[in-house]
């Protein structure tokens, strides 16, 4: 055995190997120990509590769902029952819906058979739970032509769906369809290749014909371009976008056009499509917005098509016949800085965007210009390459811009299967000028049961204070919605509603520099939609068809008033916290308009010229000294030495741990002493391991969990892991389903129901808290939608600030009731997805106040309570506290990192809205590019992303215990982080024994049995290699003697 | 002094090279491109050094060293490549993480150091194969 000591050797060698590599997996594994989690499913540590000193009365928030069979059913209820009231009836010409709901059925286009059921990154739809579309529809009675679906599942039959590039499981989505820039339709000679008799049985199934149209969208890649650039080679489209339909998409609906006489079109995308050839071509009867339906939405979608549910979704988006011509898109994409290779990589000097359209997003461009038209403010002139054509593709020469070809669906638009009557009965203005109360009727006047939108709008005086102070006005802007109850036929309902007139202010940063109020006429309007409201306005001011309005408007559903005097500066000038709102996004560091420091460089579209302003794109800038300084993420110096004696870290003298003070309130002095234990290292430790991760702080008792993504439900936890009050589900095995089920958030925005939306907070955000034991759930989403061509847009609500935060503040308030630290994301800004890590997003102070920050305000100040719980005993204890948690944005808020950016971070979240809670960077980790040190600073309390990277060298206590300015941000970091979690799930069945274990993952006994393995061999054969080296000197001693 | 080269010094040489070149990767990586304002770590190259004045010694003067001596050589070259390797894997994850966990738009610098790191990572592999090779090999 021991004779041969070059093998003995070698295998030492091998086994040495072996063992390094084992130890180097090992701690990779222990790094990121909740990644591998996250990814593998398993919990590498747990919380226990030995014993409850205070019972039942430990468990704070309590879960619904005793038992995963509960939890399984409460999901699907609750996505099934959201997706019915998010499918927004676009056209429905001579009734053509319902549908029977045992109808026999044609289904055509390659999404028929594999639809987009939600988003491709972030959000993802649970594919364990995924009931296809066909099944769905079978279920629900519909007769689905054979051989048409056969062609399309031979098609995919050698295709499986595929993985979520992060997250876990399955993603119900086929690679074959999986590209931005082609939709990848079947030809009908591809589908003859399939299937030759795929048209064989037309005759038998010719209720209706349903061609499903769709576009992928969500977090994953760079996502869609205008014209030829977002085209793959070979691709041809209606407009020349990839969002409208492609020649092979036509040929399958002139096949159906052909062969039937009712034709249903649903559109599956998220992004809003360019279909104004389907809306004007009579053979189509109907169109159906179904955006993604999720996991089990399309049995919601059956009951719309056939009757069972009356479509309530309203349009939260402007459907425009070219979406690329909007202003916005005059700057989208990589517009690279001229000298981004001057800087260091790290620090992640890219691109920027030069937002120079101003408010004038969405509605509130197409609507004000149109308005403008009609009233004789001019307008109408556009250049070559502003405007549509009728056919909706870009105008090439000087003319005339028309609202009809620029516009097919308006912002708020939505049919019904009844007819509803809306009165506005009554408008009391608060002497005060701060809210309104408004009251609405609503009649079904239809056949069948049904729910409508209350959409009240208003307009503001544009006045010559505006003109000469560069501010604009949009002509009409949402101020409140509502959803009525299921009026059945006949029935009337009177909704109240208590409006907030800060959201008719206007932002004021060249004079005023706060929020004002003009002197002049205003209006209110209800409307089925922004365009139906103006028009409403229109008719008020005198104007009518014949001023050149799409119609005529009812003066009837319009309110005017007037505020007299003095430009108003005072009234919104002061926050609900008490805090005087000013300038913080237009002078100095922060400052986002990028004229602060390249003067003169941007024109913003204004009313006052809408063809001389129409944006340019801003390229070829080169960052200059003061923008490069800020650029590099190292504003400020660290300073050493200075006293912070009195600045208590570490201190072990007192007996107070974190669940002392649970529910306690911010300023409780008992915060003090708590936040004293925590040495700095301690902070330092939890804000680096933030990925998924509450790291444990055990000087206060805190203990470890894991979070997790997202908006939709837990990305990367099933059922399987499931238990209520801190015990497993004894059925978990059985029920291997995630809680991502739900429609898309867009899909929610759409639904236009506060109260809905505050549920899908209670059960998609809230259950998943409880029921997989995860405090931190990151979302709502609620970036609003800048143009069409975000990919991102489907985690988003809408293009409106009130939809986008009245709908997100519902999520929160919903989800804070069980105990999620909410993550809202992403501020800000986070306007598209190229280069979203290091792109400088430039844009004016009332753009950024009157549209994005304006909607994650109403979140975090918890605004936009339902009517119905306002009058509601039960719900008195709702919308008390605004959003604990948020995650700041990729994208640099200006010229520094957003999470730095103490404008928008310190001066408007922290101080105006009066922000307390946990501040997470979005997958940053400690970074040069997360600027760490001036975003703790700026009350960053976590960075999420994979530890410390080495060009930051100051992580430690040492460095920073000398620099007073930043002691004294970590003491208000630890107390903005506790506060948080205090108040939160991470408290749930806590009491003084708990603490936190390692579990023995498979993992981790792999990388045990290695070690100890390679360990022992290596050992082993070293020992045999001396010992056969001894025999062989002896053996030549031996043959020497 | 005349120098034999024979089949065990070769395959030793090869290691000394390719840990060379892992070495230059190492350092090419971390002084350029996205690492470029990262403090360097020193032991990677403290320990390739070491490795390599060890496994030359050993290729060329092994015929007056005893065996004994000339297996400790490599196997103390064989610890520091060990060495060497680690502290390279672990100062390159942080950089797959990022790149290949989560679908961010990281820098582009960021994976090509990345990419270039791993081809370095492999020299050294390849460099403790030969080692092993070297290990397995009956002596000259």
């Amino acid at each position: 055995m021991f004779k041969k000591a070059n093998a003995w050797r070698g295998m030492s060698f091998v086994c040495a190997l072996l063992l390094t590599i084992s130890v180097m997996a090992a701690n990779i594994l222990e790094i990121y120990r909740t990644s591998v989690d996250a990814f593998v499913g398993t919990r590498s540590q747990k919380t226990v509590t030995e014993e409850s000193e205070d019972g039942e009365n430990a468990w704070t928030y309590q879960s619904k769902f005793k038992t995963a069979k509960e939890a399984y059913e409460g999901f699907q209820e609750l996505a099934v029952r959201t997706s019915q009231e998010t499918y927004t009836l676009l056209k429905n010409e001579n009734n053509a819906l319902p549908i029977s709901d045992t109808a026999k059925i044609t289904m055509f286009g390659v999404r028929s058979y594999a639809p987009v059921y939600g988003n491709n990154g972030g959000s993802v739809p649970d594919g364990k739970s995924t009931v296809q579309i066909f099944d769905a529809f079978a279920d629900r009675g519909f007769q689905i032509n054979p051989s048409m679906l056969n062609a399309y599942a031979a098609f995919f039959a050698d295709k499986e769906w595929t993985v979520p590039q992060f997250g876990g499981g399955i993603l119900p989505a086929y690679e074959a369809l999986s590209a931005y820039d082609d939709p990848n339709e079947l030809t009908l000679e591809e589908l003859r290749q399939l299937n030759p008799d795929f048209d064989k049985e037309y005759d038998s199934y010719s209720d209706a014909a349903i061609v499903v149209v769709g576009r992928i969208g969500g977090e994953n890649g760079n996502g869609y371009f205008p014209g030829e650039e977002g085209r793959a080679p070979g691709v041809e489209t209606v407009t020349g976008n990839i969002l409208s339909l492609s020649k092979e998409e036509m040929a399958i609906i002139e096949e159906a056009k052909a062969n039937f006489d009712k034709v249903i079109v649903m559109v599956n995308a998220a992004n809003q499509m360019e279909i104004a050839n389907l809306e004007e071509d009579p053979d189509i009867d109907a169109i159906l917005w179904i955006g993604y339906p999720g996991a089990y939405g399309f049995y919601g979608v059956a009951d719309v098509l056939n009757g069972t549910v009356s479509p309530s979704g309203h349009l939260g988006d402007s459907f425009a016949k070219n979406s690329a011509l909007a202003p916005a898109m005059k700057n989208y994409g990589n517009i690279p800085w001229a000298n981004a290779a001057d800087f260091a990589e790290v620090a992640n000097v890219n691109s920027y965007l030069v937002e120079a359209e101003g408010i004038y997003t969405g509605y509130r461009y197409y609507e004000t210009r149109y308005a403008d038209i009609v009233l004789g403010n001019g307008g109408s002139e556009a250049a070559a390459g502003t405007y549509a054509n009728a056919d909706g593709t870009v105008a090439q020469t000087d003319g005339m811009w028309d609202y009809a070809n620029e516009v097919v669906y308006p912002f708020g638009y939505g049919l019904s299967y009844t007819n509803f009557e809306q009165t506005l009965d009554k408008v009391e203005i608060a002497g005060s000028r701060e809210t309104a109360v408004v009251n609405v009727t609503t009649k079904n006047t239809g056949d069948v049961a049904g729910r409508a939108v209350v959409q009240l709008y208003a307009q503001a005086p544009y006045t010559d204070y505006d003109r000469q102070h560069h501010i604009e006005k949009a002509a009409v802007q949402l101020m409140d919605f509502e959803k009525t109850n299921l009026l059945a036929p006949g029935e009337s309902q009177t909704i109240t509603m208590e409006v907030d007139m800060a959201n008719l202010a206007s932002y004021d940063s060249q004079n005023a520099k706060t929020f004002i109020v003009d002197p002049g006429d205003y209006y209110f309007a209800i409307g089925n939609n922004a365009h139906d409201a103006l028009n409403n306005i229109l008719a008020a001011q005198g104007k009518t068809a014949a001023d050149g309005m799409t119609a005529e408007g009812s003066v009837a559903k319009s309110y005017q008033w007037n505020w007299d005097g003095e430009v108003d500066a005072d009234t919104f000038s002061v926050s609900k916290a008490g805090v005087q709102i000013t300038n913080a996004l237009s002078e100095g560091d922060y400052a986002t308009d990028l004229n602060v420091f390249m003067p003169d460089t941007v024109t913003y579209l204004s009313r006052s010229d809408w063809n001389g302003t129409f944006p340019k794109t801003y390229e070829g800038l080169a960052a200059n000294e003061e923008l490069s300084r800020l650029l590099r993420n190292d504003l400020i110096e660290l300073k050493t030495g200075e006293d912070t004696s009195d600045i208590v870290f570490g201190d072990k003298s007192s007996e107070l741990t974190i669940n002392d003070l649970k529910g306690a309130d911010f300023d409780d002095p008992r915060w003090e002493e708590l936040t004293s234990k925590v040495t700095i290292d301690e902070f330092l430790n939890f804000a680096a391991n933030a990925f998924h991760n509450i790291a444990a702080i055990e000087s206060v008792g805190l203990p470890q969990y894991a979070a997790d993504d997202g908006p939709n439900g837990s990305d990367s936890h099933y059922l399987t892991e499931g238990g209520y009050q801190g015990v497993p589900y004894a059925d978990a095995a059985e029920y291997d389903y995630g809680t991502r089920v739900g429609p898309t958030p867009q899909n929610i925005g759409y639904s236009w129901n506060k109260e809905l939306a505050y549920e899908n907070g209670e059960i998609t955000l809230g259950e998943s808290t409880l029921v997989l034991n995860l405090p931190i759930m990151i979302g709502p989403g609620m970036n609003i939608h800048r143009h069409a061509y975000n990919s991102r847009g489907a985690e988003y609500y809408s293009e409106d600030p009130i939809l986008t935060g009245y709908i997100g503040s519902a999520v929160v308030q919903g989800a804070q009731s069980k105990g999620t630290l909410v993550n809202i994301k992403h501020a800000a800004f986070n306007d598209q997805e190229i280069n979203r890590s290091g792109i400088a997003i430039f844009m004016n102070e009332q753009k950024a106040r009157e549209l994005e920050l304006r909607g994650l305000q109403q979140a975090f100040e918890a605004n936009g309570k339902p009517a119905a719980f306002r009058t509601d005993e039960s719900r008195a204890d709702t919308y008390t506290e605004g959003a604990l948690g948020v995650m700041s944005s990729y994208n640099r808020i200006g010229a520094v990192a957003p999470s730095a950016n103490r404008g928008v971070q310190v001066q408007i979240m922290r101080d105006e809205w009066d922000f307390n809670g946990y501040n997470v960077t979005d997958f940053t980790g400690v970074a040069l590019k997360a600027s760490p040190k001036e975003s703790i600073m700026a009350g960053t309390t976590a960075f999420c992303g994979f530890g410390v990277s080495e060009e930051i060298t100051y992580w430690n206590g040492e460095a920073l215990r000398g620099d007073r300015q930043m002691a004294q941000a970590i003491k208000e970091d630890i107390h903005y982080l506790l506060y948080a979690l205090s108040r939160s799930a991470a408290m749930n069945g806590v009491n003084s024994t708990t603490h936190t274990v390692n579990v023995m993952t498979w993992w981790r006994i792999l990388y045990i049995v290695c070690i100890a393995v390679f360990g022992l061999a290596m050992v082993f054969c070293g020992a045999c290699y001396g010992v056969s080296r001894r025999k062989e000197a002896a053996e030549k001693t031996g043959k020497g003697a | 002094m005349k120098i034999k080269i024979t089949g065990a010094n070769i395959v030793t040489l090869i290691a000394a090279l390719t840990a060379l070149v892992g070495m230059i990767i190492y350092i090419v990586t971390s002084v350029t491109g996205y690492l470029a304002v990262s403090a360097v770590n020193p032991w990677p190259i403290i320990c390739t050094a070491a490795c390599m004045v060890l496994l030359l010694a050993a290729a060329f003067m092994g015929g007056k060293l005893t065996s004994v001596m000339t297996d400790l050589m490599i196997a103390a070259g064989f610890i520091m490549l060990l060495v060497s390797f680690c502290f390279f894997v672990m100062g390159r994850v942080n950089l797959a993480a990022d790149v290949y966990f989560i679908p961010v738009n990281y820098p582009e610098a960021e994976a090509t150091a990345l990419h270039i790191s791993i081809v370095g990572a492999v020299f050294y592999l390849l460099s403790l194969i030969m080692l092993i090779v070297e290990g397995f090999r009956k002596k000259a």
